[in-house]
């Protein structure tokens, strides 16, 4: 056994030693149950519960994104009201019931991808204090989203849990980070096709209708 | 009862279903939580509450590549992170505000024992490391399971895992010269 596997051996055997008491398992069985039971009693409105609940911080971007979407539509009488591609149907602005959200999460992943794709032009100078508070907002707004109804759609939900790691490290970022953190960054967007799946998603046929 | 057929049960409302997938993982879900909230049991029991109403709400999205444990400890860690990083901001905002002494005073530093020193070295670590290193060395999850459930190849598992190991063997060189090998 050389140093390195002696060193890690103490300090696995001290951590060790620090055992999880047992799992409060009934305990955290009625918090759960009584959580699920109240989202269920709220199941026969739950869009309205859920607007309420999340249209509180995402107002700004709501009121730009459905300001959008009403001179859009109110561009021709004669246009029709939705897009239809085989296999794809967006629904009338009326009808569907996630449709802020979605505007909501169309203008988040245009600021994402601006931000994703400024990265390293932005941390070439070695502070990264502007990007990370930038990428601390985003990531405040991709968890609300991933809550809001607008992950409803499985693809978008996907792509807003894959976006929150990558904030969450771009918003740990402190100071002048050594070249191997962004590297690690960098590599996590091409890995996971980030760039574009965001221009993917702001261009789906979907969101054409809004 | 399979894996399938308790997810579809779970799926169709069964309630005894949700408690025996949930009997069946707790235990793991609620150790690994409590590692990575760096043995605060009040934190864990959330974490792990937080877990398993997420996992429930998503089970639906679950499409079965991994097996349901490696699904959970996903949103495990995903739901401790989040969490911790929540936590580690208003303690930060807490220490600056008790961090000013009253003029005149000198802060005293209680010297800390060998387990808070490396408690305190573990939790500095990034969290990729601190998950990885808590995931393998405290945990004993394999390099596969934790590549599964972070969803990274098991190389880089590895790397971060050696990197961990590197980082807390600096931050506790002085103190392990006296009481380590």
């Amino acid at each position: 056994m050389n140093d390195e596997e002696r060193f890690s051996e103490w300090v696995r055997e001290a951590l060790r030693e620090i055992e999880p008491p047992p799992a409060p398992r009934e305990e955290m069985w009625a918090r759960i149950e009584q959580v699920r039971r109240s989202r269920r009693r709220n199941g026969d409105h739950p869009w309205l519960v859920n607007a309420i609940r999340w249209s509180l911080p995402l107002a700004a971007t709501l009121v730009i994104g459905i300001g959008i979407g009403r001179l859009t539509a109110g561009r021709s009488a004669s246009e029709p009201a939705f897009v239809e591609t085989p296999g794809i149907v967006a629904l009338p602005a009326s009808t569907e019931p996630a449709l802020p959200y979605r505007v909501a999460a169309v203008q988040h992943l245009v600021r994402t991808e601006a931000l994703l794709t400024s990265l390293r032009e932005d941390t070439r100078s070695g502070d990264t204090t502007d990007i990370s508070g930038w990428a601390r907002d985003l990531l405040t707004n991709t968890r609300l989203l991933i809550d809001s109804p607008a992950s409803q759609d499985v693809q978008l939900g996907r792509l807003l849990e894959d976006l929150e790691l990558i904030l969450a490290q771009i918003a740990a970022l402190d100071g002048a980070p050594p070249a191997d953190e962004l590297e690690l960054i960098e590599d996590g967007i091409q890995r996971n096709d980030m760039i574009t799946r965001l221009r993917n998603a702001t261009n789906a046929p979907a969101f054409a209708g809004t | 009862m399979d894996e399938r057929s308790l997810i579809e049960r779970v799926l169709a409302g069964d309630a005894a279903a949700e408690r025996t997938l949930y009997d069946a993982h707790v235990d793991r879900v609620y150790r690994l939580a409590y590692r990575l909230a760096n043995g605060d049991a009040e934190l864990a029991r959330d974490f792990t509450q937080d877990a398993f109403i997420r996992a429930f709400d998503k089970l639906s999205d679950f499409r079965g590549q991994a097996a349901l444990s490696t699904w959970l400890h996903t949103i495990t860690v995903s739901v401790a992170l989040n969490g911790m990083r929540k936590i580690k901001r208003w303690r930060d905002r807490e220490t600056t505000l008790d961090g000013v002494a009253e003029p005149g005073q000198t802060p005293r530093i209680a010297e800390p024992d060998l387990k808070t020193r490396l408690r305190d070295a573990v939790d500095r670590l990034p969290d990729k490391y601190r998950v990885v290193f808590m995931m393998y060395d405290v945990e004993g999850y394999t390099h596969e399971e934790i590549g599964a459930a972070l969803d990274m190849p098991t190389g880089t598992s590895k790397a971060r895992l050696s990197r961990a190991r590197a980082k807390l063997r600096e931050e506790l060189a002085a103190f392990a010269g006296e009481s380590a090998p």
